[in-house]
């Protein structure tokens, strides 16, 4: 397999180069896609194995926006999969993308452990949409084109949700954690 | 009295006001803005305890949330073996 879009860069090369750094990423993005610690690990693996067949054929540039191209065409083969009666009734995998909601298990280790549970608890009480913006940009780590991407949604719906979302979560979180506050 | 407030607003024009730095404040927090709007932002938020406090109480809670979505390290090592292993056909 010769990679003919960057001619210089073997295959191998250009896996390691341009996939392998965003696997955190990526495993960031299928948690909140999928909720479940399992299902992610696969889903970022079975992305990962369609990046390495497909490497040949990319240009080398925004290979995140590219391996997350690939992680929500993952994603929405998988649902298919495994609802098919909800096909019947004309659903593409989309709500299940855009359905972040409780369930994620996050094991983490924060200085603050009061701010992480009321944090966790403040994310989950968010509407969904509002959720997923949050989600994708603050607890992955997207641009807000990369989420606007993965959301199949316009940038400026996905600042208007994030924004919204943060200041919520200011507001809930404020009266505890506002050092203004007496 | 109003010469020196007028000349006061000529020489401060630039600055922003505690509204402008609100409206553009998740903007500033993910490096969105202009180099100008954001050396003025930076400004105010220097000079104005309320809106430097609000500032920062914003950027903690956007750290706190990265490190929220922090997966556990365990599955990335996995992951990054798995990746490892492609190159060499040892995954099919």
């Amino acid at each position: 397999m010769v990679n003919q879009s960057v001619p210089a860069v073997s295959v191998e090369e250009a896996f390691r180069r341009y996939v392998v750094p965003e696997i955190e990423v990526l495993l960031r993005v299928a948690r909140s896609i999928t909720r479940h610690d399992q299902d992610a690990e696969d889903l970022v693996q079975d992305t990962l194995l369609r990046a390495f067949r497909a490497i040949d054929r990319f240009d080398g540039a925004y290979p995140r926006a590219w391996l997350l191209t690939i992680l929500r065409n993952t994603q929405r083969n998988r649902v298919r999969r495994q609802r098919p009666v909800l096909l019947a009734d004309g659903g593409d995998g989309r709500d299940e993308l855009a359905n972040f909601g409780g369930g994620i298990e996050p094991e983490i280790v924060l200085d603050e452990k009061l701010l992480e549970d009321d944090l966790q608890a403040a994310v989950d009480a968010l509407p969904e949409n509002f959720r997923g913006a949050v989600e994708l940009v603050d607890l992955a780590g997207l641009t807000y084109e990369e989420a606007a991407a993965v959301l199949d949604v316009p940038v400026g719906t996905v600042m208007s949700r994030l924004h919204r979302a943060r200041t919520r979560l200011r507001e809930q979180l404020g009266p505890r954690h506002d050092r203004r506050t007496p | 009295m109003k010469l020196r407030r007028l000349f006061g607003r000529f020489l401060h024009r630039d600055r922003m006001m505690c509204a402008d730095v609100m409206r553009v404040m998740q903007d500033y927090l993910d490096n969105r803005l202009d180099a100008d709007t954001a050396r003025r932002a930076a400004e105010h938020l220097e000079m104005c305890k309320d809106c430097g406090l609000e500032a920062e109480t914003y950027a903690a809670i956007k750290q706190a949330l990265f490190e929220l979505g922090a997966p556990p390290t365990e599955a990335v090592d996995r992951l990054r073996t798995f990746a490892d292993a492609l190159p060499d056909g040892h995954v099919s």
